[in-house]
């Protein structure tokens, strides 16, 4: 991973439910989300290997609304929603440390609830390479299977894991939940 | 369609990368993969993130044992309740201690009862008593024949001695809590380079430190001596420290707190970052390291699973500026 790539990564990315919220909430057609993600995502990365963001978020959203508009000016059908304003829907908010550790346990939660709804062989073998830590061959050894069939499966698995994330963005994570009823 | 075939593909390489097997081929392959489409590399940033944060599922194993994939649902729950559990942290207690005595341990101390046996049977002692050593991130609790229990932490190494004048232990490393059984007649010594702690009935630990020792008693009284026979008394709550002046002594402490490691918890109490490093790197084999010398101002506080460095690390990273990379086994800590 280059500087760019470690930039995009730790400054873009963790953006990524509230964007795909944003998505949901100003795209009727919800199933042209993913190829907006990443054509967002795209132009973001071109802009800032030219030059980087001084406001990333908000950067981020900029160009969703941009993207937006400019698909919008092209389609047939007028959506209405599509100029739905990110700051009034409170995706904008500083990245205060509060807020960045709340979006830290929400991550964990959403990855943790994506896993609960995985087949038992993606569970089992995103499990035994990333919790408990064995190598490929250690998990071939135990689960008595070529390293090969570890190696594909793992993959697989990865891609579910973040199939089922994105699928399930829309609904609030169970930390919100969580948070109301201790207030 | 595209995307999703370039999804597969990064999903692929991520595998392959992290297969064990990675050739210099491999390398040229992925790289002219990576270089050849940008919206590959957003495939493969996006999923490599996703990689690196599934470490976080570690904070949610608890002690569901080695190989033992949580059912369905499982998860979720753990990760809700830990959500309630870090906001009110303050007040928590873990109902279920974290280790519990591994198999072999009853096999030990079997095989403690087997040797006292055989030591009585012989005149002379054989060996200079019995050994125990807990490797980096193991606690191992120990049933003594005179009915004392002794909790070894991380990385520790005594032996145990038991005679009819006198109970001896001799430190050589690391830290350690001892359950005495009452009895005026044998006095309890733990030795640590010619320092000696004395018990007769009561709960306290020693560690050793590189060339002092540091004392928590959790209930009783312990005398604690140096070499040069300057001593003190401590009692319930008390905590001391040799030092070159002699032995400080610090009264009132919440000692369940100090020897919370034996249920596999450290806790910090606005310390020092290189503190709650070096108390941490005790831990694990991965060493944290600190490269700015900046980050040594900041103060943190909290509790943390002695075997899950993970949690720490994000803390610092999601909670403070913070940047946390891996560099060969060692994890570097420097300013964002």
């Amino acid at each position: 991973m280059n500087e760019l790539d470690q930039w995009f990564t730790a400054t873009i990315l963790p953006h990524d439910t509230a964007l795909v919220r944003y998505l949901h909430r100003a795209w009727r057609n919800t199933a042209e989300i993913p190829d907006l993600c990443q054509e967002i995502y795209i132009r973001i990365y071109q802009s800032a290997a030219r030059r980087k963001p001084d406001s990333p978020k908000s950067f981020l959203f900029a160009t969703a609304r941009n993207l937006l508009a400019d698909r919008a000016r092209h389609e047939s059908v007028v959506m209405i929603d599509y100029m739905h304003d990110p700051d009034a829907l409170g995706v904008l908010r500083d990245d205060l440390s509060p807020e960045h550790q709340h979006e830290a346990r929400e991550d964990l939660i959403r990855i943790a609830a994506a896993f609960d709804r995985l087949p038992e062989s993606f569970r089992e073998i995103i499990w035994l390479r990333r919790v408990e830590g064995l190598s490929q061959k250690e998990v071939a050894r135990r689960l008595d299977i070529k390293e090969g069939t570890v190696e594909s499966r793992l993959g697989r698995a990865l891609l579910a894991l973040s199939h089922s994330i994105a699928e399930n963005v829309t609904e609030p994570a169970c930390g919100e939940h969580l948070e109301e009823h201790e207030a | 369609m595209n995307r999703i075939a370039n999804e597969e593909a990064a999903a692929r390489w991520l595998a392959r990368r992290n297969s064990g097997h990675w050739s210099s081929g491999d390398e040229a392959e992925f790289t002219a993969w990576l270089e050849s489409s940008i919206a590959h590399r957003m495939a493969y940033l996006q999923l490599h993130s996703l990689w690196e944060r599934t470490a976080g599922l570690k904070a949610l194993a608890h002690d569901s044992g080695r190989g033992v994939v949580p059912r369905a649902g499982v998860l979720l729950t753990r990760a809700t309740q830990r959500v309630t559990r870090s906001e009110d942290s303050s007040r928590e207690t873990d109902s279920s201690p974290r280790w519990r005595q591994p198999r072999y341990t009853r096999a030990i101390a079997a095989g403690v009862t087997t040797l006292a046996l055989v030591a009585a049977l012989l005149t002379f002692s054989l060996s200079r008593g019995d050994r125990y050593v807990t490797a980096i991130g193991a606690t191992q609790t120990v049933s003594l024949q005179d009915g004392s229990q002794v909790t070894l932490n991380t990385d520790t190494s005594l032996r145990v001695e038991l005679t009819d004048a006198e109970r001896r232990i001799q430190l050589s490393r690391g830290e350690a809590f001892f359950s005495v059984a009452p009895n005026k007649q044998r006095p309890f010594v733990v030795e640590i380079d010619g320092k000696r702690v004395t018990a007769v009935g009561t709960q306290f630990s020693v560690r050793k430190l590189e060339n002092d020792i540091m004392v928590v008693v959790a209930e009783g009284v312990v005398r604690v001596e140096l070499k040069d026979h300057r001593d003190a008394t401590l009692g319930t709550g008390d905590t001391a420290r040799s030092n070159v002046a002699g032995i400080s002594v610090t009264r009132g402490q919440d000692a369940a707190e100090l020897l919370s490691w034996r249920e596999g918890w450290i806790r910090f109490d606005n310390i020092a970052l290189s503190d709650a490093v070096a108390e941490l790197n005790r831990y694990t084999p991965r060493q944290i390291r600190i490269r700015d010398s900046s980050l040594d101002n900041l103060h943190l506080s909290g509790k943390f699973r002695t075997n899950n460095i993970e949690s720490f690390l994000e803390l610092l990273e999601k909670g403070f500026s913070v940047s946390v990379q891996q560099q060969d086994e060692d994890i570097v800590l420097s300013k964002r």
